[in-house]
């Protein structure tokens, strides 16, 4: 069982797994993320957790039983020597103000620095361990959906139009939430425009919660995030027929992006007319009427261009074509068309994951664990005095290499310096 | 305003390449002056190019980390000044500028050399951690390159024995080769910071945290490269010769992974930061 054990946390088959687990990475950088789906590549993955696992709980059980031990090992006992003691005594408070916790013994000084970071590695390959649980648990339950909302209504979920994945397949049970958009504020409309939202989250129709999203600023409820990801605006237009019929349209509009600039458009079928409406929006209108273009991306002086076509077999024929400012109407063939105003929408994704916190955690524990042991050295030093009264400096840090001995030697000037008695310098 | 921090720019380069030609020359023949003075010529670059940086700032409202010009020439500020930073604790380590400024020198050049033009900071931009993150990624770069430098001292002192003068004042072959180990500890935790300080920013921004990018996977392997260079000092017994050219190997990778991969990929979430 030892010798398994032996093998399962050995450093030998680490490295192996680490330079097989670099293999499968630099896969994916040439090939894709394909690699990842591969049993050869959990294999390794569950390999590791199982060195890690063990390796972790060797060390751990190892300095649990050091420390509950006495930490360290007292020289040979020697005769009472009030002399050798005072002098013992005059390196003390030496190496406290050096940050050594110091031990006077009958025969010698003991300082120790940093102790608690021989638990290092532990607290660093644990870090590992709670990370590779909380990414198998994000890859589990992870689920992300989509959606929008218009400025001034309500979404809830999963009543709207309303997408949410599951490790890539639609979601069987998709977070369930209704969200109020109150109001969309853009700072400003030029590039870099940050573009925030005011959200309210409804239960049983009363807000229980106010937040903002933005750019990079998610919004958080209960177990859930919410992230801005696109906005555009879309435009209320209504149609009134020779008849006196009144049809309230509200098309949204798509934001298409392209060098230099974005344009807003979208298209709409009248309902239970043979009329199909193509509206393109300018917050500001810019131009010519047969031309127009975005004069501003800031809605200063808003208009659309409307294009209503009817349906002949196979053909569309227009039957308006022109530009409608805020308010502004115009008549085409019994029909009076009017631009009653636009909103502004935000598309939003939401994301339910419940391994995040831990992988932040386990982060946090690798990033403490590898300043512990690579930038805090544990360190021993004894202090003796030797029979012709002079001091000897010995030191001792495993992970410390040769800088220990500059360590011990600027304790040996700084003992001298203060102590005004010679001293000599060892190593163990 | 711009020509002036252009202008301060240019100085800082011409002076980074007079150290590099002083602290080579100072290798080669062997004169200590030499290095000396390219050692006060690189600090005196370093002021030049501190006075560009706070310029640039002010004039773009934003951090030096958009596009390669500000990317180049902040992370050679960092490299530069954690270079001074060495000397001025352990002034014999001067002779680490001869791998040093040349790195320094070209990189601040290629950022100098491509389009000065300020750029918005894109809303996605606007987070805590993305300062974070990309300050790590700088100290981890400075950490990896001079501990890599000390591996190369290491290599040069080696192979000159003791007796060559500048490299008698260098410390000890075993202090050296700590010294570059402790050093890419250093960068190699500034590497974890910065992966981990990436990850919160793409979750802010995105909802993910990690999404297999090209940047993320490079930067990914790096760390895990050195990851295994630390385990084989630290489990192996690796050391000296053979420690000191596995760490020019992971530079070589890293400097893929930070600078390189806007010419493979122009298509990544990082082109705002990558792109010319």
């Amino acid at each position: 069982m030892g010798s398994v054990l032996d093998f399962l946390g050995s450093a030998r088959l680490a490295l192996t797994l680490v330079l097989l687990l670099t293999g499968f990475l630099l896969a994916v950088a040439v090939t894709g993320r394909e690699a990842l789906a591969s049993p050869w590549f959990a294999g390794v993955l569950i390999a590791f957790t199982v060195n890690v696992a063990v390796c972790t709980a060797r060390r751990a059980a190892r300095l649990l039983r050091e420390d509950g031990r006495q930490g360290v090992t007292p020289a040979p006992a020697v005769a009472a020597d009030p002399r050798r003691d005072k002098l013992l005594a005059t390196a003390v408070p030496v190496l406290a103000g050096q940050g050594y916790r110091v031990a006077l013994q009958p025969n010698e000084v003991v300082a120790e620095k940093h102790r608690f970071a021989r638990w290092g590695p532990v607290l660093l390959h644990f870090g590992f361990l709670v990370v590779l649980a909380g990414v198998s648990a994000s890859v589990a339950l992870r689920t992300e959906g989509h959606f929008r909302v218009v400025e001034g209504q309500p979404f809830a979920s999963p009543a709207g139009q309303y997408l949410a994945f599951k490790r890539g397949v639609r979601a069987a049970n998709p977070p369930r939430f209704t969200v109020y958009l109150d109001k969309v504020r853009v700072s400003k409309y030029t590039e870099g425009a940050v573009v925030a939202g005011e959200l309210l989250f409804l239960e049983e129709g009363r807000p229980l919660h106010q937040a903002t999203v933005e750019t990079g600023r998610p919004a958080a409820y209960r177990s859930l995030t919410f992230h801005k990801e696109i906005f555009g605006y879309a435009v209320g237009v209504i149609l009134r027929d020779s008849g006196g019929k009144i049809y309230p349209l509200r098309v949204g509009l798509e934001t298409v992006v392209y060098p230099g600039g974005e344009k807003y458009a979208g298209r709409l079928q009248v309902p239970g007319t043979p009329y199909r409406m193509k509206v393109e929006f300018f917050p500001t209108l810019g131009g010519t009427p047969k031309a127009p273009r975005i004069a501003s991306y800031e809605p200063r002086d808003p208009a659309v261009f409307v294009k209503i076509e009817e349906r002949h077999g196979d053909r569309n024929v227009t039957v308006y074509e022109g530009v409608l400012r805020l308010g502004q109407s115009a008549k085409t063939q019994g029909y009076e068309a009017r631009f009653d105003h636009y909103r502004q929408w935000l598309g939003m994704t939401v994301v339910s994951d419940p391994g995040r916190p831990v992988i932040w955690a386990g982060s946090a524990l690798v990033v403490s664990g590898l300043f512990l042991t690579y930038l805090v050295f544990p360190r021993r030093v004894r202090v003796s005095v030797a029979a012709n009264g002079a001091f000897t400096v010995k030191g001792w840090a495993p992970r410390f290499g040769p800088l220990i001995a500059e360590e011990v030697e600027r304790l040996r000037q700084e003992i001298k310096r203060q102590t005004k008695l010679e001293v000599y310098d060892a190593r163990d | 305003m711009q020509e002036i921090e252009i202008g301060l720019h240019w100085v800082a380069v011409s002076l980074y390449a007079l150290s590099s030609v002083l602290l080579a020359a100072g290798l080669i023949f062997q004169r200590e002056r030499l290095v000396r003075l390219g050692v006060r010529v690189a600090a005196f670059g370093f002021i030049f190019h501190s006075a560009a940086l706070g310029v640039r700032w002010i004039e773009a409202g934003h951090g030096p980390y958009l596009r390669r010009y500000e990317v180049y020439s902040s992370t050679v500020w960092v490299l530069v000044g954690a270079y001074l930073l060495a000397v001025w604790r352990r002034p014999a380590l001067g002779p680490l500028g001869a791998l040093v400024m040349p790195v320094a020198f070209l990189l601040i050049g290629m950022g100098v050399m491509s389009s000065p033009e300020i750029r918005a900071l894109p809303p996605t931009f606007r987070n805590f951690w993305l300062p974070v993150h990309i300050i790590f990624a700088k100290l981890a770069f400075g950490g990896c390159l001079i501990g890599t430098g000390l591996g190369g001292i290491y290599l040069l002192k080696k192979r000159a024995g003791a007796y060559a003068p500048v490299y008698a004042r260098l410390p000890e072959l075993e202090v050296l080769d700590e010294l570059s180990y402790r050093t890419i500890a250093f960068g190699f935790i500034a590497l974890g910071v910065m992966i981990v300080a990436g990850a919160i920013w793409a979750n802010s921004a995105w909802g993910r945290y990690w999404g297999w990018d090209p940047v993320e996977t490079w930067s990914l392997i790096s760390w895990v490269v050195y990851g295994i260079y630390l385990h084989l000092r630290r489990m192996h017994g690796w050391r000296g010769a053979k420690a000191a050219w596995f760490t020019v190997v992971a530079l070589l990778l890293l400097v893929f992974a930070l600078f390189g991969l806007g010419v493979v990929y122009p298509g990544s979430e990082h082109s705002p930061y990558l792109s010319g």
